[in-house]
């Protein structure tokens, strides 16, 4: 019943180390705040060999706006996430994720690169990342590549991150009109969150993402939702729109089962929860 | 306003009737806990805070399935393994079957294990186990331990376990076979208690009312794992190191168990990070690490890990509950018949008492002339079932505090009127079971006085404010528990009270404190007979060889049964030292005053209780003398706590989330001896219940594996989450207790479910009737009322 512990844990102390040292080992796993990674090492579902431990790399470190866009460093927590006005202003639905990751000792703990990496349908910032249509900017022995939000879920826990890459910062555009709301668990865990980010030409809804964690193994938008939004004026007659928006592309047979809601009660969380992201980011800015 | 800061209500009366040194008091005062100093700053030493270089580490080889026979076991390679001191497996222990149960010998549970069985019978039941020099070495033996299973059918749902084409558990003969076994349909035990008239009662009734209610598995998720550490010492005594609430049963079973005299077997008990019924039990990993010990003669030390715990450590039994009532349309209930299937698990264990007590604590709170109990024990392939706080009477106290509402409902009535209506009074009799031979008057009941508390506290007159969107809606519920003051007829303590050439006195008692503070009462009782202060004292209780048999801590006996033979102790000190000054003053004795740590006898010539011990001890006026008192207490009577609680949410009706916003307590426990550390109880319990209700489950897969990874997984209830929380104590004075107390430690338990069940359904108008209270049940339950 006792977990196997790796045998190795050495620091690097840059990200060139970092990344040489993941890409010379397929069973060397980067570890930072360790809140996804210890649990499945302790569950044997990783058994890494080796831990990277990357905190001690300052240049991974810190929030910077820039051109319209938030850049944020792959070992920034959620506490400082949640407390930096900057990422509130621009992208207030990122920071409302951050501050409801799990409790205060798990943001202080927790990065946004280990959060996005291992992706959990329990998880706050996906949801986020995904409606403000973030990016990872990833580093191998190759060099430097960009992956967008959409290409970066790839199914149950799984990303697009290679097995020698390392993420060295989460980049992300500004949406003054976003917001991220979620339920939870007991334990601090979303049962479901939802994103929503409008991108507004005038008074008009120029673009729309819609995104929700804790229905399928990782998160999904919402195109049907996005659909009924776009063009419109914001006014009473498009939240009322929003809120009864058709949901139909959500296959119920696939829900992820987590023991305290039952299918049909999730969509309905989905649909009260997405329908207040929504209100949030057409009230925001 | 909790009002357990200010002067409790009925001071005045209590004060006159109980003869102590007023002017110094001690009890029903707020002194800070003996080990509270230890405790916040960390420098408390629990079972495993003591040195274990010196130990050999040991760990439990546990079974992958519900149910196994095992074949066969091959320990050869695990031996050969450097540094493996022993491997032991069901070849190395007794035969006798016995019970784990931790109730004085025979207990009320049938002898159905062994230490480890040939037929494992849950997911984590102990298989083999090793000792080795290094955790290494321990882990790759437990891995090269190679075990033929022959798998045996399991089952898992206590109706199908009690049908005919199901696995039966325990085929082979087992000794102390409880009420009415049918170890075939692995049924535990089935009883029946009939009063009065059932079918008259039924046809004298105006209404007719009917409920099933289910409960779930849940764990007393102590912050301390269960440990156990065991040596053999230089006169070859086995002495165990443990996390127990009760030392002196643990001494006696594992002496039993291992057939060694209980003079040579030492139980310690350290300060240990809670209880709340686990550590009622003697755990087999206390018998593995005894059984280690004794064979490799060195220190050996076992602890379970958190994911370990949450598999294997005793549960409180899930239960169907179903209440048919007849009442008449001025609220008078005329007959109740309760019929309960509980879930014991692989082992009996505690499967026939928490059963008694599902039934019996609840039918208490109200009277009536024509009732009837039936009701079963099951075996099934899951965790056993142990004791928990409130035992039993969780699950009977949700389904009857909810039933009556629903009966208060079905005739029109205001639920806390219809309570008021039929609620216990002093002078009658709680409903015992019949095995107990309890005397059953009771003499203090403020029952009502709480519902009217309570009722005040949270305005329930009035009803809840209702938000300006009706979206959402709110909603109270009222329940009320009883529950009791020890095991009549079975719970004994004894006490010696020592009176030092200094002074003070040292307290030598048995009672298992687990952090409920313990001590700390019964130091207050005994600096309160000689109106000495709380520092005066020294409460020794920590080992079986320095004290004397006490039950231990359970089934909330510690303050009524341990404190009544401290309070018996100290007053045969008392009269001691009375008489001696009486001998050297030539007065009567009854005219010697004992106050404020002095001894007075009359014409004035006082001396304080240090020079007096100080002289009796040099032999100046007369042979030297060392005072002891000595006092013990047993007894058919329990006299009962009882809880009003109110319960206050806010549902949404949009998709069935709520939020449990206040929360009362009203509280009768007879005096209240330390009112802070009551508080604590109470509260403490309050939120152990909240958790039952709205979060907490342990469930277990199709194939008997418990669906749990570790503590994330269980969805323990954090203080963030709480309510706001009132707490009144409602002061009764309970003659036959020590200084007016009965028990606190478990009657709020029993009724936030029931509380939070009525405050949904006066939110929202639906019943949720299986714990725990979920969204998803309230939004199904809305959909189909629509």
């Amino acid at each position: 019943m006792s977990e196997q512990l790796p045998a190795a844990y050495v620091h690097a102390d840059t990200v060139d180390k970092a990344v040489e040292l993941v890409s010379a080992d397929a069973e060397t796993r980067v570890v930072a705040g360790g809140y996804s990674l210890l649990p499945q090492v302790k569950d044997g579902i990783e058994t890494p060999d080796r831990l990277v431990d990357v905190s001690r790399i300052d240049e991974l470190r810190g929030i910077s706006h820039e051109a319209g866009e938030t850049c944020i460093g792959a070992l920034t927590t959620h506490h400082q996430i949640a407390t930096f006005d900057l990422v509130h202003e621009h992208v207030p639905a990122l920071a409302e994720a951050a501050d409801s990751v799990g409790d205060y000792q798990a943001r202080q703990q927790g990065t946004i690169a280990g959060n996005l990496v291992f992706a959990d349908p329990k998880y706050d910032p996906p949801a986020a990342f995904l409606a403000l249509d973030g990016r990872v900017v990833a580093r191998s022995p190759d060099g430097e590549r960009t992956i967008g939000a959409d290409e970066w879920f790839c199914g149950p826990g799984e990303t697009a991150l290679g097995p020698d890459e390392i993420v060295t910062d989460v980049v992300v555009p500004d949406a003054k009109r976003s917001g991220y709301v979620r339920t939870s668990e007991y334990s601090g865990y979303a049962i479901v969150g939802t994103a929503a980010a409008l991108d507004v030409d005038g008074d008009a809804v120029a673009s729309a993402r819609v995104a929700v964690n804790g229905v399928k193994p990782f998160p999904i938008r919402l195109p049907n939702v996005e659909d009924e939004l776009v063009g419109k004026h914001i006014d009473d007659e498009l939240r009322s729109r929003a809120a009864s928006a058709e949901l139909s592309d959500i296959n119920l047979e696939t829900l992820l089962m987590n023991g305290v809601v039952a299918d049909h009660q999730r969509l309905q969380l989905v649909r009260t929860y997405c329908r207040q992201a929504i209100e949030r980011a057409i009230e925001g800015d | 306003m909790s009002q357990y800061e200010g002067e409790p209500e009925s001071a005045d009366e209590t004060v006159a009737e109980n003869d102590a040194a007023d002017s110094n008091v001690t009890v029903r005062e707020s002194v800070e806990k003996v080990d509270g100093w230890g405790l916040v700053t960390g420098n408390a030493r629990y079972t495993d805070d003591v040195p274990t270089d010196d130990a050999l580490a040991g760990r439990v080889l546990r079974s992958p399935h519900a149910h196994a026979r095992v074949r066969s076991i091959d320990t050869e390679a695990a031996e050969a393994i450097e540094g493996v001191t022993a491997v032991i497996t069901h070849e190395d222990v007794s035969e006798q079957r016995f019970t784990r149960t931790g109730f004085p010998h025979p207990a009320p549970a049938p002898f159905d294990e062994r230490v480890f069985n040939e037929t494992v019978r849950h997911v984590g039941e102990p298989v083999a186990a090793v000792a080795a020099t290094t955790v290494d070495a321990v882990e790759r033996a437990l891995e090269a331990i190679e075990v033929d299973y022959k798998v045996l059918d399991h089952v898992l749902d206590p109706e199908a376990a009690m049908g005919s084409d199901t696995p039966t558990l325990h085929p082979e003969e087992y000794e102390n076979q409880q009420e009415n076994a049918d170890p075939e349909h692995n049924v535990v035990c089935e009883t029946r208690h009939e009063e009065g008239d059932i079918e008259a009662g039924f046809e004298a009734a105006d209404e007719i009312v009917e409920g099933e209610y289910k409960t779930q598995i849940v764990q007393q998720l102590p912050m301390e794992m269960n440990t156990a550490i065991a040596w053999i010492d230089d006169r070859q005594r086995l002495v165990l190191r443990t996390t127990t609430q009760v030392p002196h049963i643990c001494r006696a079973k594992i002496a039993r168990a291992f057939d060694i005299d209980r003079t040579d077997v030492q139980v310690i008990k350290p300060r240990v990070g809670g209880g709340f019924g686990v550590r009622q039990d003697t755990v087999p990993i206390q018998y593995i690490a005894a059984a280690l010990a004794l064979e490799t003669g060195e220190k050996v030390r076992l602890r379970n890990e958190r994911k370990e715990d949450l598999h294997v450590s005793q549960t409180r039994h899930s239960q169907t509950i179903q209440i048919k009532t007849g009442v008449r349309e001025d609220g008078t209930i005329m007959v109740m018949h309760v019929d309960i299937t509980s879930n014991t698990g692989a082992y009996g264990c505690h499967g026939f008492a928490v059963l008694e007590n599902a039934a019996h604590e609840p039918l208490s709170v109200y009277p009536c002339e024509n009732r009837l109990f039936t009701g079963r024990a099951v075996y099934t392939n899951v965790t056993p079932g142990g004791a928990m706080r409130g035992y039993g009477a969780v699950q009977g106290t949700f389904a009857l505090e909810s039933h009556v509402d629903k009966v208060a409902t079905e005739i029109g009535m205001d639920p806390v009127e219809f309570r008021r209506r039929n609620a216990i009074e002093e002078g009658e009799a709680s409903f015992e079971p019949a095995s107990s031979e309890a005397m059953d008057q009771l003499q203090s009941v403020g029952v009502e006085e709480c519902l009217e508390r309570a009722c005040e506290s949270i305005g329930w007159s009035d009803g809840p404010d209702q938000p300006a969107n009706d979206r959402y809606r709110c909603g109270y519920g009222t329940a009320l528990s009883m529950a009791k003051s020890g095991v009549p007829n079975s719970e004994f303590s004894r006490c010696n009270v020592t009176l030092e050439t200094d002074g003070t006195l040292t307290v030598r008692v048995g009672v298992g404190d687990t952090g409920q503070g313990s001590e700390t009462v019964m130091g207050q009782i005994a600096a309160e007979v000689f109106g000495l202060d709380i520092n005066s004292v020294h409460v020794k209780a920590d080992d079986t060889d320095a004290t004397p048999w006490d039950n231990g801590a359970y089934a909330s006996s510690t303050t009524y049964v341990s404190g009544n033979a401290t309070e018996k102790a100290a007053r045969d000190l008392a009269e001691k030292v009375r008489d001696l000054a009486a001998d050297w003053y030539d007065v009567d004795p009854e005219a010697v005053e004992l106050a404020d740590g002095e001894v007075a006898p009359p014409r004035g010539e006082s001396m304080t209780l240090s020079e007096f011990a100080e002289e009796a001890f040099a032999g100046i006026r007369g042979p030297k003398r060392r005072l002891t008192g000595s006092g013990q207490h047993y007894t058919p009577l329990s006299p009962k706590p009882f809880a009003a609680q109110i319960a206050a949410v806010e549902v949404d009706t949009e998709t069935g989330e709520f939020e449990v916003t206040n929360f009362v307590n009203a509280v009768d426990c007879g005096q209240a001896l330390n009112p802070a550390n009551v508080r604590g109880q109470i509260i403490g319990g309050a939120i152990m219940g909240l958790g039952q209700t709205v979060s907490e489950a342990i469930e277990f897969d199709e194939d008997g594996q418990p669906e749990l990874r570790g503590l994330r997984d269980y969805e323990v209830i954090h203080a963030t989450d709480l309510p706001e929380i009132d707490t009144e104590l409602v002061e009764t004075h309970e003659p036959t207790g020590p200084f007016g107390a009965k028990s606190v430690g478990e009657v709020t338990t029993l009724g936030p479910p029931a509380a939070v069940a009525n405050a949904i359904e006066d939110a929202v108008g639906v019943r949720i009737t299986d714990l725990p209270i979920t969204s998803a049940k309230i939004w199904d339950a809305l959909q189909g009322g629509r």
